[in-house]
């Protein structure tokens, strides 16, 4: 690769998608080459630069976890303690899993709590201590330890026990903890301190007209930071941060900011779950094959992603500015991690079948989280699904249930959903079903990372 | 403008000055006329679009200022012009849609919203604060008793908490700022002075929710922004970075260069004093005409009532407080009918003047702490050419005669942002300043080299050519009660 060769692959990928703007980074062979393209925001017109600060999303649960990682290499948090030991106050909605949640269960995506996402309050109420305190009324996806569903709850929890361990903001122990010694200049956690860059916004497909619109707002809410609602920063940025973590913690500017065991502990597979798992994870990485760990970010409008592949000392960070910029991901990520790791991270949906499994009445019926709704039915022997959301997170989220479609079953007993770009294209809907009881009906659908329970089913333990 | 003052003002107490900024009505008063530049071509006022583009490109280059955004609005007619770049840092031009703080011109925005409260029976200007709101409380039993909704507004509740230190994004709220305000202290009896106050409109933002039922930011939102279609308008910042943006820049004394502040706001919990809302010079114009037609939005829609438009301008009876300084409710007031408020922030200033009884209005934002100089060029002679007026009073010059008594004079002066410590040496008497807290993180608050003050009589002491300190207000002994320093009072302690 060549820093030309990146910018043309660059522009190829943006184009092709119709992305407004991309900022990437990929480290391999010891250097570093940054290259970005197209507009930061449609509305203004300004050029996405390297130096642009775009949103990261939830990759932000890694930087928030390197934080939890420093607070057990100083002796001040254990990962096998109960929440409860350093938060007496600490309460779900269910008193068992009040007692049973473990530190760690907040990093590895398996306390079960169903705190996705709740409404914004506003800003002066959208704080990371407020809505640790919110959870207190939220139930259970799961049992904690007994299943593995993507949780946003747990990591602003993980957020918030740090900023009570230390004293100190979870900003400030974000700039204080990983900005300041790595030297990550163009990084922010704040708006406040974002608004003095150059700054990415994201972008919505306008439903009806399929012309590209700004979205309405900046950020999911607020009180979600330490999940990722409000980090920006540029990819050489990022990247910054994940040559810390190939270092097994040594930064490259010879600064220390994990203990060797902990920076391999966080790559380490979890601990083995009782129950259904929507993906493997480590402690703030998501575990793919052949030792990448990776993470992806969302947002209103964006999408970005980091993967790490330490064996071969490589690393690549893609930002966008748009809902759909999953396929230039894809297209920028697939060809990197073939020649280093030797597979494509992002492959294209599993093969449709023409025999659906029998007894499909065994998939009908609600399935939810508290952000979402996929809701399964029968039409003429076909399996049909319509989701919508419970909450207008994105200027995309529909409340109301649309007309279902049919699902197509595919290979590995999953079925495919269209969701507006066709089976073949990378999100397209991957739906799988898992946990049946007694009766063969399946508790749990789940999609991408995330569990949805049936709403009928039984708490199974 | 190199004066000692303006380098105490970007020094010790760059905080304080900057979220008030009351001051640069005076500010421009010293700022020397520049008929070179200026003064002979804008005879014909600033009307034509053209010319009002080589004013503002001209006035901002002069000074070295990134970006300059400017509204003039008379005859009806609205000229719009934008000038340089948005930031230092990154190079974006500053353009019309840019958005650039107003600082304390919001406080203005907090004065509608409690007018609408006013206008709809909820609360009245002349009754105590508790009667609406009784967990309202300040270190004063008696004063929290008796401070009015309208001395919130005025600028004579004398709480004496002007700018408390920054505790960070969440703990940052406007809630949380008024309950730091508990205990805060009294710079004066209610009513008794006039001593430029933050506390009064925090507290006046805080009313407005708790009665409303929503958020300060929602209620600007639905209440002021939406109504009037100001649609490049935010007083969020995480709606602001959907928009190009300013941010604000200091000059380094060392290269003359401007340089970009470390930090985007003053802390974010004193919003409704003007810590964070930002908008284009055009949108700010939109509410400067709402006001000066007495309620009604250039698209018609009414805001408030005729009656409490009316009602804000009016000046209240006459009480001890810097001359400069003279305020209604909400706005400040000029001879000649002038109603205007500036605004400041980190590396910011800016100003709205209004003239009701010509409909002509003047709005110019700047993204530079030294930005006064433009707002000199641009603002003076428009209102010299267009209105006749030449309301700026001159800087008042030494006495020949130094020989004075110290005694009445000596002492520490201060508020709950600012010491000044004022000795005697050789029959002179002699300033030593200091800032209590930073807020623009590189910002000193070690204390100023002391300085020598010419005496220029009537209590008057000159702290550089043209700014001045004067005592006031003499105990039974004839000491100094208080000080006075652009638009605040300073207790003798």
């Amino acid at each position: 690769m060549t820093s030309e060769s990146l910018l043309g692959a660059l522009e190829a990928a943006r184009l092709k998608h119709g992305v407004p703007g991309v900022s990437a980074a990929f480290y391999e062979g010891g250097v570093l080459r940054a290259a970005a393209g197209g507009v930061a925001n449609l509305s203004t017109g300004v050029a996405m630069s390297t130096e642009t600060l775009a949103h990261i999303g939830s990759i932000t649960k890694t930087l928030n976890a390197t934080i939890l990682m420093q607070l057990v290499d100083e002796g001040k948090v254990a990962l096998d303690r109960k929440l409860i030991e350093y938060w007496p106050d600490f309460r779900v909605e269910d008193d068992e899993a009040t007692r049973a949640i473990s530190v760690e269960m907040l990093v590895n995506h398996t306390s079960g709590i169903d705190g996705t996402l709740l409404p914004d309050l506003g800003h002066d109420e959208e704080t990371i201590e407020k809505t640790a305190r919110r959870f207190a009324h939220v139930r259970q996806v799961h049992a904690p330890a007994h299943g593995r569903s993507y949780c946003n709850a747990g990591t602003v929890l993980a957020g918030y026990l740090a900023q009570r361990i230390t004293g100190t903001g979870w900003y400030d122990l974000v700039k204080e903890r990983i900005f300041k010694p790595l030297g990550m200049e163009h990084a922010a956690v704040l708006p406040e301190d974002a608004l003095l860059h150059r700054t990415s916004v994201g972008h919505f497909r306008d439903g009806p007209t399929g012309r590209l619109k700004r979205s309405s707002h900046l950020f999911l809410p607020i009180g979600y930071a330490s999940a990722g609602s409000t980090a920006m920063m540029s990819a050489s940025a990022l990247l910054t941060f994940a040559r810390m973590h190939l270092g097994n913690g040594a930064a490259h500017n010879g600064a220390r900011l994990l203990s060797t065991e902990s920076a391999v502990r966080m790559r380490a597979p979890s601990p083995p779950i009782d129950g259904p798992a929507a993906f493997d994870c480590g402690i703030g990485w998501i575990r793919n094959k052949a030792e990448v760990v990776q993470h992806g970010g969302g947002g209103p409008g964006i999408v970005s992603c980091l993967f790490v592949h330490v064996p071969s000392q490589t690393a690549a960070a893609v930002l966008t500015n748009a809902e759909y910029g999953i396929d230039v991901i894809a297209d920028l990520i697939n060809p990197f991690m073939k020649e280093h790791a030797g597979f494509e991270p992002f492959p294209l949906p599993p093969k449709p079948v023409r025999v659906a499994p029998a007894n499909l009445e065994r998939y009908v019926g609600r399935y939810e989280n508290s952000s979402d709704v996929h809701e399964f039915s029968l039409v003429d022997g076909s399996l049909m699904w319509s989701a919508h959301s419970q909450h207008r997170f994105y200027d995309s989220s529909r409340l109301d249930a649309p007309p279902p479609t049919r699902l197509v079953p595919a290979e590995g007993g999953v079925f495919l959903g269209h969701r507006g770009h066709g089976l073949a294209a990378r999100d397209c809907a991957v739906i799988g079903f898992a946990d049946p009881d007694a009766d063969g009906k399946f508790r749990y659908a789940f999609q991408r990372l995330w569990l949805y329970r049936r709403r009928d089913a039984r708490r199974t333990r | 403008m190199t004066s000692t003052r303006k380098v105490f003002l970007t020094g010790a107490a760059s905080g304080v000055a900057a979220i008030s900024s009351a001051s640069l009505w005076s500010d421009i008063a010293f700022a020397a006329d520049t008929p070179g530049s200026l003064g002979a071509k804008t005879t014909s006022g600033m009307m034509d679009p053209k010319e009002l583009q080589d004013a503002v490109d001209a006035a901002r280059s002069k000074h070295n200022v990134p970006g300059v955004s400017a509204a003039f609005y008379a005859d009806g007619q609205i000229v719009l012009a934008s000038s340089g770049i948005t930031n230092v840092s990154t190079g974006i031009a500053a353009t019309q849609d840019t958005l650039m703080h107003i600082g304390s011109i919001t406080k203005l925005f907090t004065t509608t919203l409690v007018m609408q409260l006013v206008d709809d029976g909820k609360v009245a200007l002349d009754r105590p604060v508790v009667e609406f709101m009784p967990e309202f409380h300040v270190g004063d039993s008696e004063a929290t008793r008796t401070i009015t909704v309208g001395e919130l507004l005025n600028h004579t509740s004398g709480i004496d908490a002007n700018l408390l230190p920054d505790i960070g994004h969440d703990k940052e709220t406007i809630e949380n700022t008024v309950a730091r305000m508990r205990s805060a202290p009294q710079l004066h009896a209610p009513e008794r002075a006039r001593s430029y106050c933050n506390a009064g409109m925090v507290i006046a933002g805080y009313l407005c929710q708790q009665l409303r039922g929503k958020s300060w930011y929602d209620l600007i939102k639905e209440r002021i922004f939406a109504p009037l279609a100001m649609q490049q308008a935010v007083v969020l910042p995480e709606d602001a970075v959907l928009y190009r943006l300013s941010v604000g820049h200091f000059l380094n004394p060392a290269t003359k260069a401007p340089v970009r502040t470390p930090l985007a706001y003053l802390p974010i919990g004193y919003a409704p004093a003007g810590s964070t809302a930002m908008m284009t010079a055009s949108d700010l114009m939109t509410f400067g005409r709402m006001h000066m037609a007495k309620g009604v939005g250039p698209n018609g829609t009414r805001i408030f009532s005729e009656a409490n438009a009316l009602r804000m301008r009016e000046p209240f009876g006459h009480v001890m407080g810097p001359q400069a300084f003279d305020c209604t409710i909400g706005w400040q007031r000029s001879p000649g009918g002038l109603l205007h408020h500036s605004g400041g922030g980190p590396g910011i200033v800016s100003m709205l003047v209004t003239h009701p009884a010509s409909q002509t209005a003047i709005v110019v934002l700047t993204n530079a702490d030294y930005g006064v100089s433009v707002l000199a060029d641009l603002v003076k002679p428009f209102l010299k050419t267009r209105l006749g007026l030449d309301t700026f009073a001159p800087a008042p010059k030494a006495l020949a005669n130094q020989t004075i008594d110290p005694a009445p004079y000596v002492g520490i002066y201060e508020n709950s942002s600012v010491v000044h410590e004022i000795a005697a040496k050789d029959g002179r008497l002699t300033w030593t300043a200091y800032g209590r807290a930073s807020y623009d993180r590189g910002v000193r608050t070690e204390r100023l080299p002391t300085k020598e003050l010419a005496a220029a009589g009537d209590g008057r002491f000159l702290t550089s050519d043209t700014t001045f300190i004067k005592f006031v207000d003499p105990d039974s002994s004839g000491k100094s009660r208080y000080l006075q320093q652009d638009v605040w009072l300073y207790r003798r302690t």
